[in-house]
């Protein structure tokens, strides 16, 4: 019995059902809040993966589309030079024709060394985005373009034109374009991600056997 | 590491190594020497040949370094490398037990493959 002649016991008792509903209602609401936050940071989280992949991806498909575009620029270059009527050495009485045709093919003989060497400097980066089963063809190709490019008379041109040798350069270059663009597309398709992916995991689990 | 390519053959012995960059020229011209300096029949003639001759006789090998240089033009390799073959008629069977071609990085891996090719499709003339 309290002062005023109430039951104490039963008022605390209703004291502790309110605190207890109050308790309740708030869990829920932390449980709800909590949940949301999880939905929305895995939502984030996703987001952002996607968002690095696809950017990193379209980064690497830039890289190896100006790559393409660069080989043509260096068929175009070496159709160019081999359709030159110029002579690498001059005798003595040459025309001022001659000299100047000379350097223009000395122009185009820098200019085809130095983008071959551009092209060459990025190989190894490619051949590690291209799968294995094309890579063997991809190498041929490669170097078919190359020697198209600057074999033969190269630097040692006797002053006739080249016609079929700057035909061959520029069905060469669209060959080893073709096969850089099937190998960058390739290693975008799903089963192939998938299939390194578990070449991944296989070399990490055969090396903690080992281990 | 090294990069020379997997068609290289293990070579044993004394090497004798050529470093293409520091004992010729680091801007390789073309083909043949009455089209300007550093040429490819040049360097065959006064380095590659008789180092081949002296690890053939004396059971060594001899390591071509491809780095360093600023491009190669392939007709420059071909008349180096295919030119053994084709002018100086090297057995392919032996440049495959005395010719190491070495390509330490990626950037040169190409003309590695490229010189080992020509030797492997010359002709003797």
């Amino acid at each position: 019995m309290d002062l005023n002649g109430g039951d104490t016991s039963r008022h605390i008792v209703s004291i502790t059902s309110d605190v207890s509903f109050g308790g309740s209602h708030t869990s829920g609401l932390i449980i709800v809040f909590l949940t949301a936050l999880l939905g929305a940071s895995l939502g984030f989280l996703s987001n952002f993966v996607l968002t690095y992949l696809k950017a990193r991806s379209d980064n690497s498909t830039n890289i190896w589309n100006k790559y393409c575009d660069s080989i043509t620029v260096a068929g175009n270059y070496s159709s160019e030079y081999w359709c030159l009527p110029m002579q690498s050495v001059l005798p003595g009485n040459a025309s001022e024709k001659a000299k100047a045709l000379k350097i223009q093919g000395q122009h185009l003989e820098a200019k085809i060394i130095g983008i071959q060497q551009y092209l060459i400097n990025l190989e190894a980066m490619l051949d590690k985005e291209i799968p294995d089963a094309d890579l063997a063809d991809l190498k041929v190709a490669r170097e078919d373009f190359y020697i198209s490019l600057s074999g033969g008379d190269f630097l040692e041109r006797n002053g006739q034109q080249a016609v079929e040798r700057a035909r061959k350069v520029q069905f060469d270059a669209a060959v080893y374009v073709a096969l850089v663009q099937k190998g960058i597309r390739e290693r975008l398709k799903t089963r192939t991600i998938l299939r390194r992916l578990g070449q991944v995991m296989a070399i990490r689990f055969a090396k903690r056997k080992s281990s | 590491m090294s990069n020379a390519i997997a068609e290289t053959p293990e070579v044993n012995g004394p090497a004798s190594y050529i470093k293409i960059a520091e004992d010729y020229s680091r801007t390789p011209g073309g083909r043949k020497k009455v089209t300007g300096p550093f040429s490819g029949e040049e360097f065959r003639e006064k380095l590659l040949v008789p180092h081949l001759k002296s690890a053939l006789s004396g059971h060594g090998y001899v390591n071509v370094v491809l780095d360093g240089v600023a491009g190669y033009p392939v007709s420059f390799l071909e008349e180096a490398f295919g030119g053994l073959v084709r002018v100086d008629h090297f057995a392919k069977a032996d440049l495959n037990n005395v010719l190491k071609i070495t390509a330490n990085s990626g950037r040169f891996q190409t003309y590695s493959d490229l010189a080992r090719r020509f030797i492997e499709t010359a002709e003797n003339e």
